[in-house]
């Protein structure tokens, strides 16, 4: 009787295991199977306009006091329609808030915030390179653009690289500053 | 505030883009990202009885251990059996090991660890403890959870989740003094790395005794010294989370020596982001033992595995799937009286599970789970449940359920032996599971930014309930068989109203109908009270006023009705808390806790504890 119950607890063992490798070998298709519009990139949408009333530009940037505010999702654009939707109609500091996507990045591309998606042409580090000392504002997943974002605690953070910020002249407000997890 | 459905991002559901259009830039750097996880996902969102009790009441309560936090529920019963021992349930069958071991259909977990004992399937609530301070918040759910937590979450689920260390960080001390609770805990929180935080905290308990009806002093003194870390680490976009902890305990008994606990556990949980969904692994080894010197004991080794993975499929479709194998070790010091036979047993739980969130339109949910449960006494259990939800509007929803649910059978029912004058009394046993099926509905809503409230009912049908029959077996007297059945119906509901800044008002009451009955040919021995005991209703009442100069005021009332068998007289418990902050550092509150007057909880007039009025003054302080 104890070795009946001990053989067919082992038998469902080996069943678990075996469907936790076969699980284990799907995972790469349904990885690659979906789109990605996660919370996580809703929220660091919402962030990348919203960083913009923390940061004062030098005044050549703008032609006037309405000109527009161009958010640019620069190669991959991991926000499906979220970044378009959510800064839709939305005004910063009385200046509206336009979405533009491009394949890559250069000085003269009129972005005063940029994401940094990446391609095959222009790694996002590439693109940060193209544009140090621009008064563009860069963001990256990760280290190598100004801002660069974060998971902390299961939270969308960022840190502040402050000397190329400075560099770019931009000012950054001490608030945001403050909300960063790291300002080097 | 304890409300669902909390204004802002604290808010549990998955923020729409319009919502997060209006958050500022401090919500989104708090809004939790992870949404498909068991662990993380905040159950709030889900479509059954949750109450989620969050820091600041813990705070405000003044409690200083998790039975009494607990209290904040009101869709628990939290009876007081004895200085260190509680008995507590969600929708009835309420009991312990001196009871006959009813108490036995919840399930505990304390960051994702199970911590009810496989011995009778209750939790031993004097080895659980974690500082107030650090819990981020606790979700009692009542009503069965079993498709995605396993095979104890038949009456409800309560699931304790502490801050993270990036959260303690600094150093922290407590100091409690007071008529019958003597505390001290001190905690530091720094960092190890760019990218990983730890907490180290020691804390020692003191609690002196209590008397019964005849005012017998029940010699129930006991104390605890508790120590334990930390760490969580966040490589690239993965979480990683080390927590442990060691205690050491002494109980007084009411004859003979005190009682020895102690115990230790140690767990680690990676979570990583993959493509669009988690993976979440985490893995943890418990020890715990409870033993009387010279006489019983228990020691208790949990080996545990989990592993699931979170995604959603194509626009609709959320999917969880995981499964787990926990191996207990489990070796009973026997008596001449009370034996678990065989005395060592190794025991495996293996479980696998599904759950499928479909969005039917674009207010309409359905959740779909079922879980496969491997006990170590029967076959594979199926357990299925289906929730539907409708939210009429951003800040409501209806919503409805039917589980089932199964309490498998423990050492208490299988192993336990029994013997008086050389005889075998109890013994034998071939217990099977016990089993329900539920059917819940409920509403909440927030209908105004400062009014919120939540309504469930629910009927549960169960079969195969405990019960005492005479054995077919010459060798026993009597054995654990499954003779009784019947149904539970009842309601649950609470709210929260906030007239003014400065004040929040909050009630709760529960209802509670048994109609049990033993099976045609059953031996009815021991009467339909050996499944539990039970007040029909419960109210509640909660006031908290912040005043100026930082200081707050806190009451809190709760009416429990009669308990059947053995009878306890109804109670009105009274506890009232004046806090005052200080400076921004030090906070020192005075909390008067039964102050309506001495009352019994549990237990009949010769076994129960008298809880006396008391007194505590707490100085905490952080830097």
């Amino acid at each position: 009787m104890e070795a009946l119950i001990v053989r067919r607890r082992a038998h469902l063992l080996a069943s678990l295991a075996t469907l936790g490798l076969a699980w284990l070998a799907l995972l790469p298709w349904l990885g690659a199977a979906q789109a990605d519009d996660t919370l996580e990139y809703k929220i660091k949408a919402a962030y990348l306009y919203k960083f913009a009333p923390f940061v004062a530009w030098p005044d050549k940037v703008f032609a006037s006091p309405d000109s527009p505010i161009n958010v640019c999702v620069s190669g991959a654009n991991p926000f499906g329609a979220a970044l378009d939707r959510i800064a839709a109609g939305q005004r910063v500091g009385g200046r509206p808030v336009q979405v533009k996507h491009v394949a890559s990045v250069a000085p003269d591309s009129l972005c005063q915030i940029v994401f940094l998606g990446g391609s095959a042409e222009q790694s996002p580090a590439q693109g940060a390179a193209a544009l140090r000392g621009q008064p563009v504002l860069t963001v990256t997943d990760g280290a190598g653009g100004i801002i660069g974002f974060v998971l902390v605690d299961n939270r969308v953070r960022f840190s502040i690289d402050k000397a190329a910020a400075d560099e770019s002249h931009l000012a950054i407000s001490s608030k945001l500053l403050s909300l960063a997890v790291e300002a080097h | 505030m304890a409300g669902l459905l909390a204004v802002g991002p604290a808010m549990a559901d998955v923020p729409s883009l319009e919502d997060l259009s209006k958050f500022s830039i401090e919500d989104l750097a708090n809004l939790p990202v992870t949404s498909v996880s068991k662990q993380a996902q905040p159950l709030s969102d889900a479509p059954a009885a949750i109450y989620v009790i969050d820091a600041d009441d813990i705070r405000r309560s003044g409690a200083n251990t998790l039975p009494e936090i607990l209290r904040l529920a009101p869709n628990l019963e939290v009876a007081q059996v004895s200085g260190s021992g509680y008995a507590i349930t969600a929708r009835g069958f309420n009991g312990t090991t001196t009871t006959n071991g009813a108490g036995n259909k919840l399930l505990v977990l304390i960051d994702g660890r199970t911590v009810y004992t496989p011995l009778y399937g209750g939790v031993f609530w004097d080895l659980q403890n974690v500082l107030p301070e650090d819990i981020d918040r606790i979700e009692v759910v009542s009503g069965p959870g079993a498709a995605l937590w396993g095979a104890n979450a038949v009456n409800g689920v309560i699931n304790i989740i502490t801050h993270s260390s990036a959260d303690t960080q600094g150093l922290s001390a407590r100091l409690d003094g007071g008529t019958l609770e003597n505390q001290a805990s001190v905690q530091y929180g720094g960092t190890l790395a760019p990218v990983a935080t730890f907490r180290l905290y020691g804390q020692g308990y003191l609690r002196g005794g209590d008397p019964n009806d005849f005012g017998t002093d029940m010699r129930d003194a006991w104390n605890r010294l508790q120590g334990g870390f930390r760490v969580d680490w966040t490589p690239g976009d993965a979480q990683v989370t080390f927590q442990g902890d060691v205690f050491t305990g002494r109980e007084g008994q009411a004859l003979g020596p005190n009682a020895v606990i102690g115990g230790h556990n140690i767990m680690a949980r990676w979570i990583q982001p993959l493509g669009q969904g988690t993976l979440q692994a985490q893995a943890y080894y418990d020890y715990n033992t409870l033993y009387l010197p010279g006489s019983l004991g228990d020691a208790l080794h949990t080996y545990d595995l989990d592993l699931q993975h979170g995604f959603s499929l194509g626009e609709s479709q959320e999917i969880v799937v995981g499964g787990g194998i926990r191996f207990l070790h489990d070796r009973f010091t026997n008596t001449a009286t009370v034996k678990f036979l065989p005395a060592i047993e190794d025991l495996h739980i293996a479980n696998a599970f599904v759950q499928d969130t479909v969005a039917v339109a674009r207010d309409v949910s359905l959740v779909l789970g079922m879980k496969l449960e491997d006990d170590p006494f029967e076959n594979v259990e199926p357990l299925p449940s289906a929730r539907l939800s409708w939210r009429p509007s951003d800040t409501s929803m209806l919503w409805a359920a039917v589980s089932r649910a199964i309490r498998a059978p423990t050492l208490w029912d299988r192993d336990l032996t029994e013997l008086a004058g050389g005889q075998t009394i109890l013994g034998g046993g071939h217990f099977q599971s016990e089993k329900l099926i539920a059917y819940e509905a409920g509403y909440r809503a927030q209908p105004l930014a400062n009014v919120s409230f939540s309504f469930s009912a629910f009927y549960n049908s169960y079969d195969d309930l405990r019960s005492i029959e005479f054995s077919s077996n010459p060798n026993f007297l009597v054995e654990y068989a499954n003779e009784m059945e019947g149904e539970t119906y009842g309601a649950e509901a609470w709210g929260s109203w906030r007239p003014y800044d400065w004040w929040t008002l909050s009630g709760g009451f529960s209802l509670l109908k048994e109609d049990l009955r033993f099976k045609p040919g059953s031996s009815t021995i021991g009467g339909l009270m050996t499944a539990g005991n039970d007040p029909t209703h419960q109210i509640f009442l909660r006031s908290a006023f912040d005043l100026p100069h930082g200081i707050e005021l806190d009451i809190d009332a709760r009416y429990v009705s009669v308990l059947p068998e053995p009878s306890v007289p109804a109670y009105l418990g009274l506890n009232a808390r004046i806090g005052w902050h200080v400076t921004d550092a030090v906070e020192l509150a005075l909390t008067g806790t039964n102050l309506t007057g001495p009352h019994r909880e549990f237990n009949s007039p010769l076994q129960g504890i008298v809880l006396q009025p008391e007194g505590l003054l707490t100085v905490t302080w952080k830097h």
